[in-house]
């Protein structure tokens, strides 16, 4: 059969790297006696395999995942057996059949809501932080350099991949927004250039904290999706 | 520390992987009245595969009332943004730092981790010298195989346990609450420790030199003893093990479960340190093996289990275990490793069965290209031996062959080095006049030539070891007898590291200052190729008036006194130069299961191995 559900990574387990995050999740189904299906072949693995891949150093609330596993389990007991044997900071929620015609999750992952906190080296009001955000988002173009895998750098324009930013707090000495872009097999918003453009804009610089909050498929009924139409 | 804290550093490095602990399996007992802070002189990676580590935080976690916590050798990075955001070295399992513990271990497995003990003090705003040291400071202590020779890191630790842990630790432990009960000074806790066997307290004594070198030792009270004897654990089978084994969230070099499955090996190669240090052979039981398997693998998920020791191919009840062990876990998808195995070990259906789990490269030592030589460091294995084994992996299918050998062992001529590259040849010719059919595609013939490091408490003490610029002229010519060996590839190493490893394997307390130097001069994870820093070594050494020549390079008569001779490691000298001896005549010495060899003399004799 197949189960998907979603792994929550808080704390200190957001310093794990993705691969870390394989590792990690492959034990825990072990050690929970989970009856994995493995590939065929010369290094036989188990199939499982996350819809995203998260920064180093980003928490995450919903990493949706997908397993195979021989013979049936109720999805509530495999969510439960589970979180019994997972180290702290995860947790899995949300566990479901799935048809096993149902296409994969990294093939039709479509976007991701995220939490950013961000801290300019000098304070801004809220009113400076949100006219900014409107700009940004009136704006056609929003160019950043992006390094290539042969380490040029080129630029790139971020716009058409930030659907929604939206001011959720302001303290004076950090401000916290609410980010929905565009998040797929092949790339997706980048968070930390959007964040750069953002302080840039501000004419300050500064660190940010990340946490996803959600990510959202297209045509794979019972996950979540923004709706048909809407950020074609 | 506090999050914020944390977070500020952690996205200042590499790998902050290495630092946030909260693995499975970590222990972080709520009620402690004795916290003993764990630390190991390399970066966790390393650390983390250390066996003897795992059981110790194991045993001591499990003593009532004491906290055993971890701590690595921050790596460069971390040492700097520790630095600037002036924060103090801390635990991976409360963030504490290493100051506010009551007793700092450190773990010996290298010399040249060294270095990387003065870091971890430094960053721990901990003094380096056991002198310097008020009541206010953490008892700093240590333990592991190069604790055999204590003298060069003597003035850094207040004390230091030589030999098998897992009792002499809590031993330790329970000193120090009765003392620190009792309202005692350090000097009455010292007292204390000196007299529990196996431990060392190094400021009981005084090095005296002479114009030759190292001289005497000499007791400063009758509270400690004229010799330190090596704790030996009786019964393995029933000593406690790594309980619930801890997994680590990145990749460690050895990332699997290790089965500690012996203790000790008969074998009595001349120049390996461990042969001699770990006697007598310990087993566990079968029964005891296939349980904690089983265990290991449940309670930790790995999916690669290692059978571990000194020699598994000579465990006694191999050929019952092996089968068994493979057979369930090959239920659960577990892999099994050898590692450790001998060449003359007849293991031609095991090698079948493995190569249907997971196709590994198979490692051999041979460790001389000659007979005569093999002789004299009494590996006694043959070519024929070889041979068959690379024979045997070759019909199962394997294509990957590891050669270790080393360069640079007393007697050895040029015909000995050549040696290693005809040997290499025999098994490439071997391979590839087998028929296409019976044998894989392509051979890849590794051959890794290290170069020789006399160590303290073997048959090979005395002896000099060869000049950096004479190893330089046998890898030449080993580089040259290489070309042509089909599918051979020829790999071997600067050798100024070696030369720093033989100075401190076997030298003496004056070395501490050489340390302390060469750290100031930024020296740190020296056995890290992107960090070593030959030349400030060399100015160390000569800054002290000394030289690493003489320390390195220098045959030691056989009647001189050496620095670790108050280490009473229950193998006695008359035999080690009994050995040494024979080596000089290239005559073996039998596999003391084949009988006794008498290597610890009247005194331990009731720690014979096999009667």
């Amino acid at each position: 059969m197949r189960i998907i559900a979603a792994l929550h990574e808080r704390g200190r387990a957001a310093y794990l790297s993705h691969l870390d995050m394989q590792r990690t999740l492959q034990r825990a189904l072990r050690r929970a006696d989970m009856p994995l299906v493995y590939s065929q072949g010369f290094n036989p693995h188990p199939l499982v395999a996350f819809a995203g891949a998260l920064s180093t150093g980003y928490e995450s609330e919903r990493e949706w995942f997908d397993v195979r596993l021989e013979g049936e389990i109720i999805p509530a007991d495999f969510e439960a057996r589970l979180n019994e044997v997972l180290p702290e900071g995860m947790a899995v929620s949300h566990a479901m059949e799935a048809p096993e015609d149902l296409g994969t999750l990294t093939g039709h992952l479509a976007a991701a809501r995220y939490t950013l906190w961000v801290r300019p080296e000098r304070a801004f009001s809220a009113a400076e932080v949100g006219s900014a955000l409107d700009k940004l988002l009136q704006s056609e173009e929003l160019m950043v350099q992006k390094r290539t895998k042969s380490g040029a750098m080129v630029p790139q324009n971020i716009r058409p991949q930030l659907y929604e930013a939206r001011l959720t707090a302001c303290d004076g000495a950090s401000f916290a927004l609410d980010v929905l872009g565009e998040l797929t097999a092949g790339g997706g918003l980048r968070t930390e250039a959007f964040v750069n453009v953002l302080l840039d804009f501000l004419g300050s610089t500064g660190s940010f904290r990340c946490r996803r909050e959600e990510m959202y498929f297209d045509g794979l009924p019972g996950l979540p999706s923004l709706g048909k139409g809407k950020y074609e | 520390m506090n999050d914020q804290i944390l977070d500020r550093l952690l996205s200042r490095v590499e790998k902050p992987a290495r630092y946030i602990g909260g693995e499975y399996n970590m222990q972080v007992k709520a009620e402690a009245d004795l916290r003993f802070a764990l630390c190991f002189p390399d970066v966790y990676e390393i650390g983390m595969s250390h066996l003897g580590s795992r059981i110790l935080y194991h045993v001591l976690n499990g003593m009532e009332g004491v906290r055993c916590e971890r701590c690595f050798a921050p790596w460069t990075d971390m040492e700097q943004a520790l630095k600037e955001a002036g924060e103090e070295l801390f635990t991976l399992e409360t963030r504490a730092p290493l100051k506010s513990f009551d007793i700092v271990g450190f773990s010996l497995l290298y010399e040249m981790c060294y270095s990387n003990i003065l870091t971890m003090l430094e960053l721990g705003h901990i003094p380096f010298l056991s002198r310097d040291r008020g009541e206010d400071m953490p008892l700093i202590i240590a333990g592991g195989p190069c604790a055999v020779n204590p003298e060069p890191i003597a003035p850094f630790f207040d004390a230091v346990v030589i030999g098998d842990g897992e009792e002499a630790e809590p031993e330790l432990v329970n000193a120090y609450r009765a003392s620190r009960a009792a309202g005692e000074t350090k000097r009455q806790l010292l007292e204390r420790l000196a007299a529990i066997p196996g431990v060392y307290v190094p400021s009981f004594y005084e090095a005296e030199y002479d114009e030759h070198g190292f001289k005497a030792l000499r007791r400063l009270t009758d509270k400690a003893p004229e010799k330190v004897t090596r704790r030996v654990l009786d019964d393995l089978d029933k000593a406690p093990f790594v309980g619930r084994q801890l997994v680590p969230h990145m990749q460690i070099v050895h990332d699997r479960v290790a089965l500690e499955v012996m203790r000790g090996c008969t074998r009595g190669c001349r120049f390996c340190q461990a042969g001699y240090i770990y006697r007598p052979v310990r087993e566990r039981s079968e029964k005891t093996l296939l349980a904690q398997a089983e265990e290991l693998v449940r309670c930790t998920g790995y999916d690669e289990i290692s059978l571990l020791s000194l020699s598994t191919g000579d465990y006694s009840h191999l050929h019952e275990l092996l089968p068994e062990v493979m057979d369930r876990m090959e239920k659960k998808r577990v892999s099994v490793a050898l590692p450790s195995l001998r060449i003359d070990s007849l293991l031609k259906d095991e090698l079948d069965k493995m190569q249907s789990v997971r196709k590994a490269g198979l490692t051999f030592a041979p460790e001389a290209g000659t007979q005569r030589m093999r002789d004299v460091i009494n590996k006694n294995v043959t070519e024929e031996d070889l041979l068959r084994a690379c024979s045997d992996a070759f019909e199962s299918g394997w294509t990957g062959v590891k050669l270790y050998f080393m360069i640079g062992l007393p007697t050895e001529t040029d015909e000995d080095v050549l040696g290693i590259a005809e040997l290499a040849k025999k098994v490439s010719r071997l391979f590839y006049s087998m028929p296409k059919e019976k044998r894989g595609k392509g051979l890849r013939l590794t051959v890794s030539v290290s170069t020789f490091v006399p160590k303290p408490h073997t048959a090979f003490e005395w002896c000099a070891q060869d000049e950096p610029e004479e190893i330089r002229r046998k890898q030449r010519l080993l580089v040259g007898a290489m070309k042509g060996v089909r599918g051979g590839e020829l790999h071997y190493h600067p050798s100024f590291l070696s030369v720093l490893e033989a100075a401190f394997s076997r030298g003496d307390r004056r070395l501490a200052e050489v340390l302390l130097r060469a750290h100031g001069k930024g020296c740190r994870f020296d056995s890290w190729s992107e960090h070593f820093k030959p030349v400030a070594w060399q100015e160390a050494f000569s800054e002290c008036g000394l030289t690493v020549a003489e320390y390195a390079h220098r045959q030691r008569a056989l009647t001189e006194p050496l620095p670790w001779g108050h280490v009473d490691v229950v193998v006695t000298e008359a035999y080690l130069k009994k050995e040494y001896e024979k080596a000089m005549a290239a005559q073996t010495t039998k596999d003391c299961r084949q009988g006794c060899n008498g290597c610890f003399g009247r005194a331990y004799a009731d720690h014979r191995c096999f009667a």
